[in-house]
């Protein structure tokens, strides 16, 4: 098994390897997020069909919301979520006071203040804010979003 | 929010992240450019900025001291392997002068699940671009290169390590 | 010995669909197909009512098998038997005996649902390939061989 670190260094360097990618491509004003966003969904999409695969059942939306803010959070960033927000009709926003992987940035430094980050269905597009977090945000949104369509169903049933 | 402890395993979780995450990063890269060759390039020299950066973690989790022949670090590598990817490969096949040795595995996180399209892609030159980078920074230039692979149907993989040359203590800052 | 085995997308397109038998005719293809698709409301209308029930009040038994992702046997035709499995990510899976043969007719239902769990792991494993794209048929031969395997040893 693999030691955490790699996932850092990796992270990082799957970061450096999308801006490379996007100073290629000079069409584009900003960060094309593209590559990583899709890493993210893929990396995503297949552990949860393998962490999902002992579980019981997910009764309900609530059932769903709960693994991913205490299971799947401690184990993916250490720890769990701070706040859960919904409007009930489908739309979550999560809440992390500390990122796994935003807390490697010194403190004081000016994106610090985005470590409070939200990461909603409605995910910050912004990404050249938080280059570093985005990867595993996106991961995150992308699973929510699995999820939020699995909730859809549910919904209309 | 119920505080119930978490039932999945959190070290296996992250394991396979990283195998997941890697091969997303492998087929990624396949779809942007034809040149496989430019592929294995790449995940070289990720690999290889990786190394740079992890020896760093390896020195004080170990406590290493400077190894003076190649048999001492053929030990460390192995040590290495068995610290970041939980495996142990097997040190062999030296050459005579002592100066080039193989590694030999059956099992490696990185390639697990991986069904491989058949077009000379190294799957897992992160590996060898690692070890090269993490000996650069202690000043040993070494070449390596894998000589039997599994994914492409051999019955070990084996990583041939060769020595170059001792480098002058100024460190070239990176690659590139 | 089951006849079929196929694997369902959260869209209801079919991910994999293995047919093992002595008559591997396009009619018997076709059929297997029908069955399967068959199969699809048969499971739609069993999740519908497995929710509805965990809304209201339930005598723990009932929440445990409700809990379970293995959804039993969903109907049974006069010379087939389908069986149901839906994993938390919404792919179907979902298993079809004969009846007419001695080792499908005597299947138990434990089997059955030991088969389909296997089938879930090996799917798992198989979309886990990173050169798998999320959402894509599996044409893994590897799967498809284990898949195989599972019905001619298991059921």
């Amino acid at each position: 098994m693999a030691d955490d670190i790699l996932f850092e260094l990796l992270h990082s360097e799957i970061i450096n390897y999308s801006l490379e990618q996007s100073k290629d491509n000079k069409e584009k004003k900003d960060m094309d997020l593209s590559v990583v966003e899709y890493i993210g969904f893929a990396a995503g999409y297949k552990i949860m069909e393998r962490l999902t695969r002992e579980w019981p059942r997910f009764k309900d939306e609530l059932d769903t919301m709960k693994f991913i803010c205490t299971d799947f959070w401690t184990c993916i960033y250490k720890k769990q979520i701070d706040n859960l927000r919904t409007n009930h009709q489908g739309v979550y926003v999560l809440q992390d006071n500390a990122f796994r992987f935003l807390t490697n940035f010194s403190n004081g430094h000016q994106y610090l203040e985005y470590a409070p980050r939200d990461i909603g269905i409605k995910m910050d597009s912004d990404g050249s804010k938080n280059l570093n977090h985005n990867i595993r945000s996106i991961a995150a949104y992308s699973i929510i979003k699995e999820i939020q369509e699995l909730l859809g169903t549910l919904t209309l049933r | 929010m119920s505080r119930q402890t978490s039932r999945l395993d959190a070290k296996k979780v992250n394991s396979e992240l990283l195998t997941l995450t890697y091969g997303a990063l492998v087929s990624q890269m396949l779809k942007e450019t034809e040149n496989v060759e430019d592929v294995n390039k790449q995940l070289e020299r990720i690999g290889y900025n990786m190394g740079v950066r992890l020896i760093e973690d390896f020195l004080a989790r170990t406590t290493s001291n400077r190894c003076l022949e190649m048999r001492e670090t053929a030990d460390k590598i192995q040590q290495a392997f068995k610290l970041y990817l939980s495996m142990q490969p097997t040190v062999t096949s030296w050459s005579s002068s002592g100066d080039e040795f193989s590694l030999v595995w059956d099992q490696c996180p990185l390639s697990e699940w991986v069904e491989m399209p058949n077009n000379g892609l190294k799957y897992c030159a992160l590996i060898p671009g690692a070890i090269r980078g993490a000996l650069q920074m202690v000043q040993l230039d070494v070449q390596c290169w894998f000589v039997q692979d599994q994914l492409k149907g051999d019955a070990v993989t084996e990583l041939r390590v060769k020595y170059i040359k001792r480098l002058e203590d100024a460190v070239p800052a990176g690659e590139d | 010995m089951a006849v079929c085995v196929a694997v369902i997308g959260k869209d209801n397109s079919p991910l994999y669909i293995g047919g093992v038998g002595n008559d591997t005719s396009t009619d018997n293809e076709l059929s297997r197909q029908w069955l399967v698709h068959t199969a699809l409301d048969a499971l739609e209308e069993r999740l519908a009512t497995t929710n509805t029930g965990n809304a209201g009040t339930n005598t723990n038994t009932a929440r445990t098998d409700l809990r379970d992702l293995y959804l039993g046997l969903l109907y049974s035709t006069d010379t087939h038997k389908i069986y149901g499995y839906v994993t938390n990510t919404r792919i179907k899976l979902v298993l079809v005996t004969s009846s007419t043969s001695p080792s499908g007719s005597n299947i138990r239902d434990a089997e059955v649902r030991t088969a389909l769990r296997r089938l879930h792991a090996l799917y798992a494993d198989a979309i886990c390939n990173p050169f798998h794209l999320p959402g894509d048929q599996i044409t893994s031969p590897k799967f498809d061989k284990q898949v195989k395997n599972i019905m001619m040893n298991n059921v």
